[in-house]
């Protein structure tokens, strides 16, 4: 039964997934813009990767010495007020930032696929209710709770995770949710309905695959917005805590410094700028390549 | 009609070269820049407080650099031959209110002071006699103060009391107006009206409070220590330190604090005047002395010979700083300055180290009996504490203890360090002292005395150290407490109930119009500001 | 319309009261103990900590505590632990210079969002076009804490042309604009970066679907001026949804007030919130998240009821 039905279902879908997939990647490839944000990303993400290797000292590497010394030989970045290298903070910073930025999207992202995915198929009632639950906490402000509840139960890397991704869900659900509807009233799924396929195997085999694309450019998205969260707590001291390095409390640390040593507030925050800029470059680029008339 | 017409040309040119008072008030004014502001002015027990009741109040009396009693509300005393009875004659001073202050006036603050229901209990009040019944609530009044008549007040100590000026008479007991307090539930103090416009004795009014922006005092005209020359002082709150650098630098603040390595820049300033004095903050950090390993007194003197205390003031200060080998403000006259510290001696460390049976183990760590010396460093997580922190691991590391730093945030940390019941977690824990906002006795029983609140919470005793700060209340003349105060620092440089590592300068940049005079400590500054004068 | 209103209005009251309890709960979860925050080190030993205690209510069993917050936040009468004033007065002085910086950082937005928006819809894919996305993608990647400290340490420490504290100067009685003007400038320059890219994008996208449409072809053909055109036509009909998201930014400034009240020492809502919550002040730390709540309830009833009043198209429930 199964075979007869997706063989029905097979020849009604618009455009076969593979070569769907196909075009939307030559188009991503001709889109400069896209291509650029690709290619630093790729560098950040082997930067962070390779900490150890392309570091040349190590972040709590402290020199009392050689203090607040201005870029230049030695120190490509300059040091900060203890003489630890600002550069090799900054590169193993990108690990605790990185990853901090994909966990927290990937709760959010994974509570957003469900929530999502409930309202989306089951429609009716279930659909309104989640629905007002998630307007409800679109419009709330994110930061605040972030901040309130980090002031609360004390900072810290797990509870900032736990925060971002709890509070980031909803743009995620919002649009896993608009694919599913879409996608519901395609013939191919009345049919497969008609033909007798249970709505899990519905689900998995026919609307998810159609939806990844979906989620992938909200993935990229909202990766970048985690990024900004995390420096943001971190510069109020609320994130990740001194003496680990995140973009973020890097900069708080130059502060004070500002004037006398420019250098250790401002390459943190142009590292954060230049990856965020990055993923929305390709996130940008991915939805102009699928789609660009999609509304993300 | 000509005459009046000269006499009102002659006026209005006057007028012109005088300026009009409105706008000789608004520049005859100060701005400070503060890093916090206080939330409450009566009941405080914050520090920020402390420099704002300055302002406002006044008390009767206090001591000076010599510890030589200084006459404030109080203008003359007499004191009966056993010690224990002091009559004292008020000078005419008012309140900013217009009313005289009374002998009824002293006797109602104190009373306040000692209420079962205020919140700050003083142990030297209750030298007074009564004063013990009267907080317990079992007496109507304090017996031991009396009014003789309206200019003068009778205290009756229950013994001979050698700190009757600075900690009975001096700060923070000021006089408080009666008709203004009297019959408020002192439970419910802060709801009154007086509680955020205080009344009181001192050279300037409170005349606008903005919640977490700023606090303006207005000079008052009859301080019974003359007017104040600079008419409005105003305290601004900027918490973050580069801002109140530009802000000085703008000319939109009089007197603020400069960061350490911006300091010479300031000095340069030809529009500015700079002023360093030893900071009223010190550094320390203490032992849980019940844990094995720090009880033996070697290991803790081999902490002090592993640290280059000197390297820490050039790093973290720039070099503006001391190393401190006593817990006193050097401006005090029971500071001992005869006191020879240890030097950074990383081999003597090791050495002490190996006397008290640690040998060297895996990864560097020394270790005794199979346990590697690791301890865990617990501190207030911010950058100062951590700063110094990441410094003294890495000195301790280099003789073989391994320190773990637990940076903890402001509730955590005082719950932590606060209750007796989780004082066995604090393996090293290190914090900073606020010095001069309290009496020199008190800081000492509160700290190295063993039934003191820190020593409950470090859990350190000596017997000899109890002893000496007993016999200070009694002793003679301030030439025998002095012995006692010096001989009490050089045991706490011996024994080490903590180690101190140094003393930051404050240091303080102002607007060349603006005449301070010359300070000591940073508590001197705001006690002096009824003196400055703005050009 | 009002009866709509007022079903809204209603759910709220359940959504409030979730709010308080998940808030409670919060403090009590969370580790430290208020009392301890407000006793300085100094003091130790001083204080009488059990005076405070009950001075502020936190000897009671909890439940007793809950039904006390929730008749004092009723009625408007909830102290604040270190303050101890009603905490409404404190919010109502704290919102002053926040609402100041927001309305200003919208107004500058909005007026700022659209000609750029209309310029870029006119012309699409043209440099203009790519120069206003690049900036749009810009202004969504920069850190506002970053740009905040860039904007200090180029027009305060270098320049000396701008002040970097406070909303107003010293000893300035209200907020007249002509003297706290200077003030206002770097910290809704960080507002305005936050939200201009959203709204440019917005308008944007709905200016040219507007464009496309059929009326607007027809009023061309009428021989109607190209301004008129697009004044009476483009404008109004593409505002509205520009004018729906503007209610939504209204919490996100709300965010973005934490950071930049921080780093610019603004005496606002959220510095407010923030030094409460560090500070273990329930009474304030309850008190914003009902208000932040309220805010949002009434920010999506309005955003949904403009929406409906300005497009007759469009019927609610």
């Amino acid at each position: 039964m199964s075979v007869r039905a997706d063989a029905a279902v097979a020849g009604t879908v618009r455009l076969a997934p593979p070569a769907r997939r196909q075009r939307a990647f030559q188009r991503f490839l001709r889109n400069r813009r896209a291509a650029a944000g690709a290619v630093i990303l790729c560098a950040f993400g082997l930067m962070a990767l390779l900490a150890p290797n392309v570091a040349p000292h190590l972040p709590d590497a402290a020199n009392f010495e050689r203090r607040l010394l201005s870029p230049g030989a030695g120190h490509v970045l300059g040091t900060d007020h203890l003489g630890r290298d600002v550069f090799s903070r900054v590169v193993w910073a990108s690990r605790t930032s990185l990853s901090i930025g994909l966990l927290s999207t990937l709760i959010a992202v994974v509570l957003g696929i469900v929530v999502g995915a409930l309202a989306g198929f089951f429609g009716r009632f279930v659909d309104v209710a989640l629905m007002r639950f998630t307007d409800m906490m679109l419009a709330f402000p994110l930061f605040f709770i972030a901040v309130m509840f980090l002031a609360v139960f004390g900072p810290g890397v797990p509870g900032l995770i736990f925060i971002v991704g709890v509070t980031s869900w909803p743009p995620t659900a919002r649009l896993v949710r608009a694919e599913f509807l879409r996608i519901k009233q395609l013939e191919f799924i009345t049919a497969a309905r008609a033909l007798g396929g249970s709505s899990a195997r519905i689900i998995v085999r026919h609307v998810l695959p159609n939806v990844v694309a979906v989620i992938v450019i909200s993935v990229t998205l909202r990766v970048g917005l985690s990024i900004l969260a995390e420096a943001s707590l971190s510069y109020l001291g609320l994130g990740v805590q001194p003496p680990t390095p995140s973009w973020g409390n890097i900069v708080a640390d130059g502060r004070e410094y500002l004037r006398a040593a420019w250098w250790v507030s401002l390459f943190p925050g142009a590292f954060v700028f230049l990856s965020v800029m990055a993923l929305n470059l390709v996130g940008d680029g991915l939805r102009d390549a699928f789609d660009p008339r999609m509304k993300i | 009609m000509k005459k009046s017409l000269v006499i009102g040309l002659v006026l209005i040119i006057a007028l012109a070269l005088a300026g009009t008072p409105g706008q000789a008030q608004r520049r005859n004014q100060a701005v400070i820049a503060i890093w916090g502001l206080p939330t409450r002015l009566v009941g405080s027990s914050e520090a920020v407080a402390a420099y704002v009741l300055l302002q406002v109040h006044e008390v009767l009396a206090g001591t000076d650099d010599a510890g030589r009693p200084v006459a404030r509300l109080a203008e003359k005393w007499d004191r009966s031959p056993d010690g224990r009875v002091y009559t004292i004659t008020l000078r005419q001073a008012k309140f900013h209110d217009g009313t005289p202050v009374t002998a009824d006036d002293v006797k109602f603050s104190y009373e306040f002071y000692l209420h079962p229901r205020y919140p700050i209990a003083s142990p030297s009040l209750l030298e007074i006699e009564g004063a013990q019944e009267y907080r317990q609530g079992r007496a109507p009044q304090v017996t031991g103060i009396s009014v003789v008549d309206p200019r003068t007040v009778r205290f009756t100590l229950k013994g001979r009391y050698a700190f009757f000026f600075d900690q009975i008479l001096g700060r923070p007991n000021y006089i408080m107006p009666r008709h203004a307090w009297e019959g408020v539930d002192v439970a419910r103090m802060l709801e009154h009206p007086y509680a955020r416009k205080p009344i009181g004795a001192g050279p300037f009014r409170l005349t606008e409070w903005r919640e977490r922006e700023s606090m303006t005092f207005q000079a008052f005209p009859d301080y019974w220590g003359g007017r104040p020359k600079v008419e409005r002082v105003i305290l601004r709150l900027i918490p973050e330190p580069a801002t109140v650098m530009a802000e000085v630098r703008a000319g939109n603040i009089d007197a603020g604090q400069v960061l350490p390595d911006e300091f010479e820049g300031f000095q340069r300033n030809p529009q500015l005047q700079t002023f360093k004095v030893p900071g009223d903050v010190s550094f320390w950090f203490s032992f849980n002395h019940q844990h094995p390993f720090f009880s033996d007194v070697r290991v803790r003197r081999a902490f002090y010979y592993a640290l280059d205390r000197e390297l820490m003031v050039k790093t973290l200060q720039k070099g503006f700083g001391q190393v401190v080998n006593s817990p006193t403000h050097p401006s005090l006259w029971q500071y001992n300055a005869g006191l020879k510290g240890y030097a950074y001696d990383p081999a003597r460390a090791r050495q002490l180290l190996s006397e008290a049976g640690f040998t060297p183990g895996a990864g560097g760590i020394l270790q005794r009996d199979g346990r590697p010396f690791r301890a865990r460093y617990t501190f207030l997580s911010e950058k100062r504490y951590l700063d110094q922190g990441l410094m003294i691991q890495q000195f301790m590391r280099q003789v073989g203890v391994e320190l773990t730093l637990e940076p903890l945030e402001r509730g955590d940390f005082f719950g932590r360090f606060f209750s007796p019941a989780n004082s066995s977690n604090i393996e090293v824990a290190g914090i900073a002292w606020f010095n001069l906002l309290l009496p020199v006795q008190f800081e000492f029983e509160s700290n190295f005395k063993s039934t003191g609140a820190f020593s409950g919470i470090f859990q350190y005793g000596n017997p000899e150290i109890d002893g000496l700060l007993n016999q200070t209340s009694t002793a003679v003349d301030r030439g025998a407490m002095r012995t006692l105060y010096y001989r009490v620092q050089e045991l706490i440089l011996q024994d080490v109930p903590r180690v101190m590592t140094f003393r930051p300068d404050e240091l303080w940049a102002v607007q060349k119009r603006v005449k301070t005079p010359p300070v000591k400590s940073l508590a001197e500054f705001f006690r002096t500001v009824n003196l400055w004068e703005v050009r | 319309m009002g009866r709509y209103l007022a079903r809204r209005l209603l759910q709220a009251v359940p959504v409030l009261l979730g709010v308080t309890i998940i808030t409670f709960g919060m403090m009590v979860a969370a580790p430290g103990d208020p009392i301890r925050l407000l006793v300085s080190p100094e003091q130790l030993g001083y204080a009488d900590v059990n005076v405070l205690r009950a001075e502020l209510g936190l000897d009671r069993p909890l439940p007793l505590q809950f039904i006390a917050i929730i008749r004092d936040l009723a009625a408007g009468k909830l102290r604040s632990f270190r303050e101890r004033r009603p905490v409404t007065e404190m919010v109502g002085e704290a919102l002053v210079p926040t609402v100041i910086l927001a309305a200003l950082a919208i107004a500058l937005a909005v007026g700022l969002s659209l000609p750029i928006a209309l310029a870029s819809a006119l012309r699409p894919y043209s440099l203009i076009d790519h120069g206003v996305t690049v900036f749009s993608l810009l202004g969504i990647s920069v850190p506002g804490f970053w740009f905040a400290l860039v904007l200090i340490f180029s027009l305060t420490d270098r320049l000396g042309w701008l002040p970097a504290s406070g909303i107003r100067p010293v000893g300035t009685p209200g907020y007249p604009f002509g003297e706290i003007w200077p003030h206002l400038i770097m910290p809704t320059a960080v507002l305005c970066l936050s939200i201009v890219p959203f709204l440019v994008r917005y308008a944007r996208s709905s200016m040219l679907e507007t464009l496309t449409q059929e009326f607007v072809l027809v009023a061309r053909s009428k021989g109607l001026r190209e301004s008129r055109v697009m004044l009476r036509h483009v404008l109004r009909n593409s505002l509205i949804p520009v004018v729906t998201i503007i209610g939504l930014l209204i919490p996100f400034l709300l965010s973005g007030s934490v950071i930049v009240e921080t780093i610019f020492a603004i005496p606002g809502v959220g510095r407010l919130a923030v030094q409460g919550a560090l500070s273990r002040d329930y009474p304030v730390v309850m008190t914003m998240t009902v208000l932040a709540a309220a805010l949002v309830i009434v920010s999506n009833v309005l955003t949904d009821a403009s929406y409906a009043m300005l497009d007759p198209r469009i019927r609610y429930d």
